[in-house]
Order: C-alpha cells, then structure tokens, then sequence
C-alpha cells in the first residue's frame, strides 16, 4: 500500500532547515554503482543488458540473442576498473564526501572497490542487489535482494547502509525498506529538492529526493549531453538558481554520476569543473546524504 | 522475472584497480596517441555485392527493405573512398602522423589505390573484417568458419596492402575471435573498451594482450543518439579527454585513441582547416607517439613504424595543431 499522491508538498513555504557550518546549501554528490549487476548472460540472465549505452558504431553490432554481449559488458567494465578510481580521485582531491548508492552484486563482483569507498569516508548505500528496474521483481524476490545487499555491504564494509535508491522502484520497495529495518530515508523520489517525509504503514518515513536534471545518465538518454561542458553548464545552473533561493531558506542540491560515465576521461572534467566551482562559493556544504537524513530527522521529525 | 543470486563468474570488473602499471613509452613520452580510421566504404551490406538488402545506418531512403537498392546511402558509403580517406591520408601525410587504418578486406578489393596508399604511406593496417556491418559480423558464426573469415581478411589485406594485420577491431567479436586471433598470429585485440590501457587477459592458458578502443571519442557518433553535431564537439571532447590523461600521466603513462571513418569526419565539415596553434605550445615540453600495440617488454619492426611525433586527426586539422607541441627528440 502506497501513499497517494500528494501534489501540495511544502507549498510556498519550506521548511528552514539549519545546515552545519552555517551553510546555505547542502551539496550531495551521488555516485551509482551499477556495474557488475546489470543483466548479463554470464551471470545467468537470459540476454545481456542493451540500455544506457554509448552508441559508437553506425551499425551497432547486435549480439545474437543469449550470446554474451562485450561490448556492453566492456562499458561496464570500464566503470568499475577504471572510472571508479578517477572518480574517487577527484573526490579525495577536494576533500569531498559523497553517497556511493551500490548494487549488491557490483560489490560482490569488486569487493576491493567498497573497501576503497568507505575507506575514503564515503557513504555507502542500496541500490538494490541488481541493476534492474526493482518493479520486474515479486514482492518476496525484492525482500531477498534487499537483505543481500544489506549483508554484502555489512560483510564488505562493516557498516550497515541507512538508505536506498532503486532503479524502477515498486509498489513494494519503500514498505519492503521498513520493514527490514536499520534504515534512515531512501531517495526514490524527485517530487522536491528537499527532503520530506511521507508515511509508511502508519509511520513518518523520511525521503531525500533524487535529481531528473543533473543526472550523468543523460549523456546517454536521448536529447541528453553530447559534451562534457553540457553536463556542467546544467550542474552549474541547478546549482545557480539553488544557491539564490538558499538566501531565504535553505536548500539541497543533488547529482548523479555513474563511473562507467562520469568516470571516463573528458566527462570527469565536469566534475571536477564542478566541484571547483561550488567551493569557490561560501556557505555551501558537500554532505553525504545520510547526513542531511539525520540532520533533517533530528530537526523535523516531530 | 527469476533472477539468480548467482555466485560472481568470470568477469574482469576489476582491471588494474587503482594501481595501474607503469608502462615506458618510446622517448620518454608520458601519453601515447593511437589515431584510427575506420576504412569501410564498400564493405558495407548491398544488394550488388550480392546481400539481401542493403545497409541502413547512415543516410538513406530504402531502409533496408530487402532487394532493393538504396542509391544514396550506397553514395554515402562511397564518399569514404573517393573523398574522405584522401583527406586523412593528407593530413597525416603533412602531419607526419602514422595511424592505424581498420580496413575492411572487400572495401580495399574495390579500391585497391587506398590499400596501396595505406600501405606506402607506413600506416598500419589492422583487420575491420572482410566485410563489415551484418555482412560481417562475427557474432554466432561457428568456429571454423569465423576463422575462414580472419584468415580471408589476412590474406585480402596482405596482399593489397602489403603486409598482415596484427590487431583487431570487428563489430560483434566474441570472446571465441578472442581465441582465434591468438591462433591466427595476432599481436594484439582491439575488442575492448573496458580500461584506458592495454592489459593481458588469460584466453585458455594463454596471454592475450587486448588495446583499448575509444567508445566516446569515434566519430561514429555522429548520427547516433545524443552523439556529436558539429564537428568542433569532437573536438572539445578530444580535447577534454586529452586534457585529463595528460594530466594524470604525469604519474601514470597513459594511452588514448582518436577513432575515425572515412565518411563521417572525412566529411568536409568536419574536417576544415583549424586555427593557428592551440595553447598546448605554453605546455611544458612533452611528447606524444603512436601507441605500441604491443606489450611493453619489445618494440618491433611493426611497432617503430607507429611512432609518430604528433597525433590525432580529431575532426579538423586544429587537433593536429592541438598537438603538435612535439618537436624533435
């Protein structure tokens, strides 16, 4: 059961969070590690994932049905070998912290990799066992998937996650989150730029919204960026117009990155461009998002 | 849908991880350029070379429909050959750039003039198929007869050009052209964009050392979803791409591949003559070759030919200027 819709949210007045710092806006860097769970024929799916690509062939090969697919998986590939690390990188470079929201089985596949994420101070959170939209799953499939990653990522990292956000979630994810329990908020949502709470099963459920806009995965969407100086221009201007209205109360700003696109050479540009850019601001913070959780749960949670 | 939790199988997610090798390139370089143009035109499904229908990726009005021929998009393909390649082949020529040329066996058989010029200009040919698109992919053929097809592409391109191809790049390779390229004499494969850098991979108890080719920097996203318009796009994107591995290969040697076609940034539009020399001159002094597609403990006969003092066709003459910091060792 899933709450209705609600269409009214904060209005004209949001709440006037008090950021740490003295911040006027809270910055969170969110990186989805997808790579290493999405559909693949070597680990038993019936084909290989096709979406979220980038196209570079005129004639893009197509795989023979139940074939494994390189090209695909090479894309991915790059991600968790090499993207991952460039990304971090940059991270380390400013001192930035950020939200790593990972699949289950991209962990299982690069354990190294969430060793070096939450050694670096990262957080780190569900994106669900696989890269796939969580409705395709049964209700009691979802709930397996879920405790797996939340043992994956305690085994790994020796911290539990405290938030989710699933690709394609269900009618079944948030109610599923709660009841397994240990969890602060999940970002299943882009109905705001701040966080808001919602109810499950009769209880006050904290959501930090997502980004559709700057969001990495435009670069392989349609109509989406062709240049790196694109994504930046709409990290930039998000940031803009977020910055402006934190005057009057304050206000969170949300990005996503992915290693397999964000982390290649010339896109990690706009990252760093970026990063460079909000710092050169004052009163911007760059949080973790179990951070703003707690922060916001702390001041609003009655 | 029923998806296992199935155990990790083998599949490399972790490359090098955060502890890439530190390869010498020749002469001290810290970054090396490999620039390759894809050479298809007439290797491309048709009607008249006996396919079912022709090809539809590009511009055309028949979409494929089966029989018929599509006279404008057969025209596109042939703008690589009459007009495109020579545009490349004179820039490198000015440039003093050695390139890899990813030649399509049946494309040279029509145009025998461009193997010939490949071949004598020491630019390195590397096999793209004996034919090319769903005439030539290599996805689901049986084993035997996916290595007649090598074989043929080795003997077609020998021949015409003048030597054998050592490397690979084929739409729809597997990991059996994984194998067959090992037992066909090959140096190295190219069916791979999962790193920045080159890396063995154990192919049935055997090393196979597989080149990265460039998934973003390739004009053959022009035309493609969210691709590049203008040719200065490929350009800023080079650039951008150049500006960060340069960077980073102050610690780390690193390599980067500037892919091409002949009849898509030989397109006039993409390919028009740049402004005067980029700010890369007020760069302290450093050096670009030619990648070695080679492992790193030998450079061969076949390697020194590659290296180059500039690099990068990218979609203009302005990347080549771009570049063209290098001067003499």
């Amino acid at each position: 059961m899933v709450a209705t819709r609600d269409f009214v949210g904060y209005g004209r007045n949001p709440p006037k969070v008090e950021w740490p710092e003295n911040a006027l806006l809270a910055v969170n860097v969110v990186v989805n590690y997808e790579e290493g769970a999405e559909l693949c024929i070597e680990f038993g799916d019936p084909s290989c994932n096709h979406i979220g690509l980038d196209h570079y062939g005129p004639g893009r090969p197509v795989a023979a049905e139940h074939a494994r697919d390189l090209y695909v998986e090479n894309q991915f590939e790059y991600g968790s070998s090499v993207g991952l690390h460039r990304l971090l990188g940059i991270f380390n470079k400013y001192g930035t912290k950020a939200t790593f929201f990972c699949c289950g089985k991209a962990l299982d596949g690069n354990p190294a990799a969430a060793k070096a994420i939450a050694e670096r101070g990262h957080e780190i959170g569900s994106h669900g066992y696989r890269w796939i939209p969580q409705r395709t799953l049964t209700r009691e499939e979802e709930k397996q998937h879920l405790h797996r990653t939340v043992d994956v990522i305690k085994n790994l990292t020796g911290n539990r996650p405290v938030g989710q956000l699933t690709w394609g979630v269900s009618l079944n994810t948030r109610e599923l989150l709660v009841e397994e329990g240990g969890f602060l908020y999940d970002s299943d949502t882009i109905a705001d730029d701040l966080p808001y709470f919602t109810e499950v099963q009769g209880r006050k459920w904290l959501l930090v919204p997502y980004t559709a806009t700057a969001d990495d995965y435009r670069y392989v969407e349609p109509a989406g960026f062709v240049e790196p100086e694109e994504f930046f221009k709409e990290l930039k201007a998000t940031f803009d117009q977020l910055y402006k209205e934190s005057a009057r109360v304050p206000k969170m700003m949300s990005i996503g990155l992915r290693p397999r696109i964000s982390g290649l050479p010339a896109r990690a540009n706009a990252v760093e461009k970026f990063i460079r850019y909000a710092r050169s601001h004052a009163r911007v913070w760059f949080a973790r998002r179990d951070e703003i959780a707690r922060i916001w749960l702390d001041q609003f949670a009655r | 849908m029923a998806l296992p939790l199935a155990d990790y199988k083998a599949r490399d997610l972790v490359g090098y991880g955060d502890q890439p090798p530190k390869v010498k390139w020749p002469g001290g370089a810290r970054l090396a350029v490999s620039v390759v143009v894809n050479y298809e035109a007439g290797g491309e499904p048709c009607v008249v070379f006996g396919d079912p229908r022709c090809e539809t990726a590009g511009i055309g009005s028949v979409r494929g429909e089966p029989g018929l021929r599509d006279l404008i998009l057969e025209s596109f393909f042939e703008y690589g050959s009459r007009v495109g390649v020579w545009r490349y082949l004179d820039i490198f020529e000015n440039h003093n750039i050695k390139a890899s040329f990813l030649v399509v066996g049946h494309a040279l058989e029509v145009n025998p003039e461009v193997a010939k010029a490949i071949g004598k200009a020491g630019h390195e040919p590397m096999d793209h198929g004996y034919r090319w698109g769903y005439a030539g992919s290599l996805t689901g053929r049986p084993r035997e007869e996916e290595r007649a097809m090598i074989r043929k592409n080795i003997d077609t391109i020998r021949r015409l050009v003048g030597e054998r191809p050592v490397g690979q790049f084929i739409g729809g390779a597997t990991l059996q052209t994984r194998e067959l390229l090992l037992e066909e004499g090959y140096l190295y494969d190219s069916n791979y964009t999962g790193g920045d850098l080159p890396i063995f991979v154990d192919v049935k108890g055997k090393k196979a050392l597989l080149v990265p080719y460039s998934r973003v920097l390739n004009d053959g996203r022009f035309w493609r979803e969210n691709g590049f318009i203008l040719g200065e796009q490929y350009l800023r994107y080079g650039k951008e791409m150049f500006d960060r591995l340069y960077e980073e290969s102050a610690l780390t040697p690193k390599m980067m591949t500037v892919a091409l076609h002949d009849r898509l940034c030989g397109q006039p539009g993409a390919c028009r003559s740049g402004r005067g020399i980029d700010r890369l001159h007020q760069r302290p002094p450093w050096r670009v070759v030619r990648a070695q597609r080679r492992d790193r403990e030998s450079l061969d006969r076949t390697i020194r030919r590659r290296l180059s003092a500039l690099c990068a066709a990218l979609a203009a003459r302005r990347i080549l200027h771009l570049l063209a910091g290098w001067r003499s060792r």
